[in-house]
């Protein structure tokens, strides 16, 4: 029996320590497995993966059709590891192409060389990189070669097979058009912060989020299977996009610059705005900044100058004094007023008009097409400040746009009773305030629309990366007068264009055209006074006067060689033609009889 | 392996001998033996036959049991370097389609700076488009013509509004040829002699 105790006893102890073994490693198990899985997780993979940043991409602007105005773009930068340049007497092997086998021995400075016939550098610009980079940090390991080659200077440096050269990627902006819409689409400075116009107002909407994963990766740097972890999905930013019409926009651009090129004029804007919809088709400016190349543009003239800065309007704005009159029962068109040349109603105040007459027997229409400052200011006298106050700011005047832009100047109003009585007198003909010329297109846009304002729209709204949209408000749609005073306000700028002298420059066969030509004196800054024989020449214009679709301003400024009214002018037809050819307008019906003018 | 220890356990105490060989010899000498023997000692009861079977051969189920082994730690090896080659595959692949990807935004932007308005109306210019300034239209209702069938055709302007992006973009010169924009001396230049240049109005069909 005793043997066989032994093995029981045996079996009994080798059981227990098998029991004990598996126990211990049951509860150690169960630490790493449950316990403290996390912690150790955390540390393993600290040691061997690599958090790698997923860049989001920044989302695109576009024209109403889609057509992009802002892409994002893909550079990438050249990169060295200066310590290695110098490695085996900067010598490195490179597999001989021409023979097909075996290798070549390149020098360092050879290298340079090659590298520099790429991304335009001398050997000895990249020379001195290395050297400074190695007399500041002898083991330095990191250099920028030249950043942003485009891709196909990026395939020719890799096939140079340069151990020691490395790339990385980053995201720029493109423009694709260059000038065009400049001025609104706005630009980045350094490192992709957006500075100006759309790309500043809308940012939020443009930048997406960036992402993050983590993997493990071997000593060749490829992923181990299995260890991608991603952590944050890169969301990409969202398309926002404009009511601008990417080929109008050219056209108005190329109107108003010939028009100021050919006036030798300080500056022009030319603005077209959709009558039904208060959406802005085309801002054009002289001069736009080409955001791909901004330092090549003049500084004075990068921003959107049309919603930041504004200008006495003049003539343009006798239609609100005009509307005012016939709105609250005061005048009608056939309204008559013999009026002199020039008035001086009240001790110490005094206006004139722009020519010398003798005492006319004018109508209001005729006061308006004769652009008279001394009738519209005697007329617009009947009715109280705070009345013209109200209504300049029922048509937008002194008002602040939402259009979608990142600073919209309101112009300046001041209150009526900061007016003194010139003032008084001259708000009436749109001097001693002012208006950007987005303002001005919203006067005419609600003649044009049945006495109802709708506030100007640049900036649709933005679409993110899932497909949600958000539509940009830009205010509520208001009645500044009716329907009746709309109606007779129109045939009155009609008349004023079949009358006025510019009526061969205006014409475009078939179409019927309402507006008012404007020629507004301007506060010198420096003297703070009015500048003596230079003007802004504006001309706001209404078409097909009949069935009103468009609204388009001009104004060209100071013009020292040639007759600005006439640029002016032009311009608008220029851009009123196009118009019609882009969205594809049907002439007018009908025929227009004239107002009488005088009696 | 687990199956096989219990087994030879068990017959080592049984046939007194460690020898499978041994085992298997003495089996049928005892087994004639049996009935004619009249009486009945205890002794220890033999090994089923068939757990006698299986103990005859440890040598072959450990030569078994390891082979077994070898096989799925080849097998596993195999699939890990199926794997990690595939990883290397996938990550070949990952780099051709990152490749591919940027050529693509490429040339998708390349087509964007091209079919800039600039660009065309250089290119037209190039060539001596002209442009009818204002198209008549024809009123499908009633067959009425608006607008004058006369119109002047406008006077190509050079471009006026910079686009830098296009300075690495090709041009077409008069013979319609593409050439690089620099070889010909600027596009602006070149917008104002273009080779023929269609004077007055616009050429109308006559139909009827």
């Amino acid at each position: 029996m005793r043997p066989l105790r032994t093995a029981a006893l045996r079996r009994t102890i080798a059981l227990a320590i098998v029991v004990i073994a598996a126990l211990i490693f049951l509860v150690r198990l169960v630490d790493v497995q449950m316990v403290s899985a996390a912690a150790l997780n955390e540390d393993a993979r600290d040691k061997r993966a690599v958090p790698v940043k997923i860049s989001s991409v920044r989302g695109d602007i576009v024209d109403r059709n889609g057509e992009v105005l802002a892409t994002t773009d893909e550079r990438y930068d050249v990169q060295l590891s200066p310590k290695n340049t110098t490695l085996n007497g900067g010598k490195f092997p490179r597999p001989d192409f021409e023979r097909g086998i075996g290798t070549v021995t390149v020098t360092a400075k050879e290298a340079f060389a090659e590298i520099g016939a790429l991304t335009g550098q001398s050997a000895e610009e990249i020379q001195k990189i290395v050297d400074d980079a190695l007399a500041e940090n002898p083991k330095s390991d990191f250099a920028y070669v030249k950043r942003g080659v485009d891709l196909p200077t990026l395939n020719k440096l890799k096939k140079l097979q340069i151990p020691w050269l490395t790339f990385d990627q980053h995201h720029t902006r493109d423009y694709p058009n260059g000038a065009v819409a400049g001025n609104l689409i706005g630009f980045n400075g350094f490192e992709g912060v957006p500075l100006s116009g759309v790309e500043l107002s809308q940012n939020e909407c443009l930048t997406g989020v960036d992402g993050q994963e983590t993997y493990e990766r071997g000593a060749d740097g490829v992923a181990l299977p299995g260890s991608v972890v991603v952590t944050e999905k890169a969301v990409d930013g969202g398309t926002v996009d404009l009511s601008i019409d990417l080929d109008l926009q050219w056209e108005a651009q190329q109107a108003i610059n010939a028009q100021v090129q050919r006036t030798a004029s300080a500056w022009g804007m030319l603005v077209v705005m959709d009558v039904k919809t208060g959406e802005l088709v085309a801002v054009a400016e002289d001069g736009s900044v080409d955001p791909n190349d901004v330092d090549a543009s003049d500084p004075a003239k990068r921003e959107a100058r049309s919603f930041t800065s504004p200008f006495e309007p003049g003539s343009t704005f006798k239609t609100i004094t005009a509307s005012a009159l016939i709105d609250q029962g005061v005048a009608t068109p056939a309204t008559r007023n013999l009026t002199p040349d020039y008035l001086e109603p009240e001790p110490g105040v005094r206006f004139g008009d722009s020519f010398r007459h003798e005492p006319k027997q004018w109508t209001l229409t005729g006061i308006l097409t004769q652009s008279s400052n001394v009738g519209t200011a005697t007329l617009g006298n009947l009715l109280p400040a705070e009345t013209r106050y109200d209504y300049l700011q029922r048509f937008g005047v002194g008002v602040g746009t939402h259009a979608g832009m990142p600073v919209e100047d309101s112009g300046l109003l001041y209150p009526p009773d900061e007016w003194d009585r010139q003032t008084s007198y001259n708000t009436s003909f749109g001097q001693a305030l002012s208006a950007t010329i987005v303002q001005t297109a919203g006067v005419y846009q609600t003649i044009a629309n049945g006495g109802v304002r709708i506030p100007p729209g640049l900036v649709r709204g933005c679409t993110d990366a899932a497909g949600k949209r958000t539509e940009l408000d830009h205010g509520e749609p208001q009645r500044a007068v009716s329907e009746e005073t709309s109606d007779q306000v129109m045939q009155m700028l009609e008349t004023v264009v079949t009358q006025g002298w510019y009526k061969n420059i205006i014409d475009i066969p078939g179409y019927r055209i309402a507006g008012k030509t404007g020629t507004a004196e301007q506060v010198d800054p420096e003297t703070g006074r009015y500048r003596s024989g230079s003007y802004v020449n504006s001309f706001a214009g209404i078409f097909p006067a009949d069935d009103p679709r468009y609204v388009a301003v001009a104004s060209i400024a100071f013009p020292t060689a040639g007759d600005g009214g006439t640029a002016a002018v032009t311009a608008f037809r220029e851009v009123a033609e196009a118009t019609i050819r882009t969205f594809r307008i049907p002439p007018s019906t009908g025929t227009f009889e004239p107002l009488p003018t005088e009696y | 392996m687990n199956s096989t220890v219990p087994i030879r356990f068990d017959t080592a105490p049984a046939g007194g001998d460690l020898a499978g060989g041994a085992l298997r010899t003495s089996a049928p000498a005892t087994a004639p033996a049996r009935p004619g023997t009249g009486e009945r000692h205890l002794r220890i009861a033999e090994a089923p036959q068939s757990a006698r079977r299986r103990a005859a051969s440890p040598l072959i189920g450990g030569l078994v049991a390891v082979g077994v082994i070898l096989v799925i730690l080849a097998t596993q090896l195999g699939l890990s370097i199926a794997i990690s080659q595939g990883a290397y595959e996938a990550r070949a692949l990952e780099i051709e389609q990152r490749d591919l990807s940027r050529v693509e935004r490429v040339l998708s932007q390349n087509v964007d700076k091209l079919s800039s308005p600039q660009n065309l109306a250089e290119n037209a210019a190039a060539l001596g488009m002209v442009q009818n300034a204002r198209p008549a239209t024809l009123r499908l209702s009633d067959g009425a013509v608006l607008g004058a069938l006369d119109s002047p055709t406008s006077e190509v302007r050079g471009n006026l509004v910079p686009n830098s992006t296009l300075e690495s973009m090709p041009v077409v010169d008069a013979e319609g040829l593409l050439v690089p924009r620099d070889a010909v001396g600027g596009a602006q230049e070149q917008s104002m002699e273009p080779p023929v240049r269609w004077k007055g109005k616009l050429p109308a069909p006559e139909t009827r």
